[in-house]
């Protein structure tokens, strides 16, 4: 058709009546995926990406696109008998009773984030301290570089320690940061939070543990 | 809605390629416009409830705008129906059309098609063909944003004679 006067007022109102795409899409195609889809993270940014499955394999070999992305693997396990004693968790300059570690390779060294209802935040971690509890538990130190992390739970109740995929730890930091309210963080964000933990629990077993001991 | 646009400004980065990225562009600007329309809406609901009866006038008033009547229609908010306005744009050029002893009237708006049904002189008459495009037309796509195009329904003395193509021909030999 040739251009005409209305053209751009039709353009406008056919782009605000098409249906926003329902569901995630994958960030490098735009394939709809599902629910349950792969992740890859960007390693500078540290950008987690939704990946549909050919994408996922096309990043998959180590040094495809020169290492700028990486496929995050999916695998939870519980860490058995995990006991971390005040004075240890204390040194983690963690202040409140969550916080996940992972090894980041482009710095060189385990970093330690807590969520907070700003986001994540960073933990100046002793590294002496960290090196410690990895010598006690084998599998702190067998996770994978920048995609793998440990998501540790300590409160007066329970003290519990998780290896998830990195997507999995921020989503925790998702969860409390749009939940998280006041002080203590009320009722909702706690539920959200034991939900959390529910489901990385279900999904760590029947898997073989992380602990090799 | 406002969360949806953090949401969608966050995720830009993440888009990897032109196609993500136009994507997540359409999606802020159809979040974002409708987060305008909604306010629109709500500020002619709470002028009605205020003005009562002279909330007419004022809704007159602001079409007289050609700015703010197209955002009316954007958002489908405009006070007077489409075929109304139609048929008040077709108006405005009847005279000139009656003066020549034809006649037109609308006889159906399909999507952004205007039918009209040519009468009188202009029924059959090559040049009622390009009296439609210059001036018709125009007349009514000047003032109605939603509509792209304006056509004569073919009557079965004339088929074939007011088609684009033979509108053109008249206007190229004008």
């Amino acid at each position: 058709m040739n251009q005409g006067p209305n053209d751009n007022f039709a353009m406008l109102q056919q782009m605000l009546r098409r249906r926003p795409p329902s569901g995630e899409r994958c960030d490098f195609c735009s394939t709809p995926v599902g629910p349950e889809h792969g992740h890859l993270i960007e390693l500078a940014e540290r950008r987690i990406l939704c990946a549909c499955r050919p994408c996922a394999l096309v990043f998959e070999p180590s040094g495809a696109a020169q290492g700028k992305y990486r496929t995050i693997p999916v695998r939870y396990a519980e860490i058995e008998e995990f006991a971390l004693d005040d004075s240890a968790w204390d040194a983690l300059q963690v202040p409140i009773g969550l916080a996940f570690f992972f090894y980041n390779s482009l710095e060189k060294r385990t970093v330690a984030f807590y969520p907070s209802p700003a986001g994540a935040m960073e933990s100046l971690l002793p590294l002496d301290t960290w090196a410690e509890i990895a010598a006690a538990y084998p599998a702190f130190a067998a996770i994978e570089p920048d995609v793998e992390a440990i998501v540790i739970q300590r409160n007066r109740e329970v003290s519990r320690a998780f290896v998830v995929p990195i997507d999995s730890a921020y989503e925790l930091v998702g969860v409390i940061r749009t939940s998280w309210k006041g002080f203590d963080g009320g009722a909702e964000a706690h539920a959200k939070i034991a939900g959390y933990f529910e489901k990385v629990t279900e999904r760590g077993r029947g898997r073989v543990t992380a602990r090799r001991t | 809605m406002l969360e949806r646009v953090e949401e969608l400004l966050a995720g830009f980065d993440s888009a990897q390629t032109p196609r993500r990225a136009r994507e997540r562009a359409e999606e802020l600007v159809r979040t974002v416009v409708a987060f305008y329309g909604e306010g629109l809406e709500r500020v002619l609901t709470i002028l009605h409830e205020e003005l009562g009866e002279r909330s007419e006038a004022a809704f007159a008033r602001l079409c007289e705008d050609k700015l703010v009547e197209t955002l009316l229609c954007l958002h489908g908010l405009h006070p007077i129906e489409l075929a109304e306005r139609v048929d008040a744009a077709l108006q405005s050029v009847l005279p000139y059309i009656k003066s020549h002893k034809g006649n037109m009237e609308v006889s159906r708006i399909e999507g952004d098609v205007v039918f009209l049904r040519l009468e009188g002189t202009c029924d059959g008459c090559p040049a009622s063909a390009a009296t439609l495009k210059l001036a018709v037309e125009r007349a009514i796509l000047e003032r109605v944003p939603e509509i792209r195009e304006v056509r004569a329904e073919q009557s079965e003395t004339a088929a074939g004679a007011l088609t684009d193509h033979n509108a053109l021909r008249m206007l190229s030999t004008a």
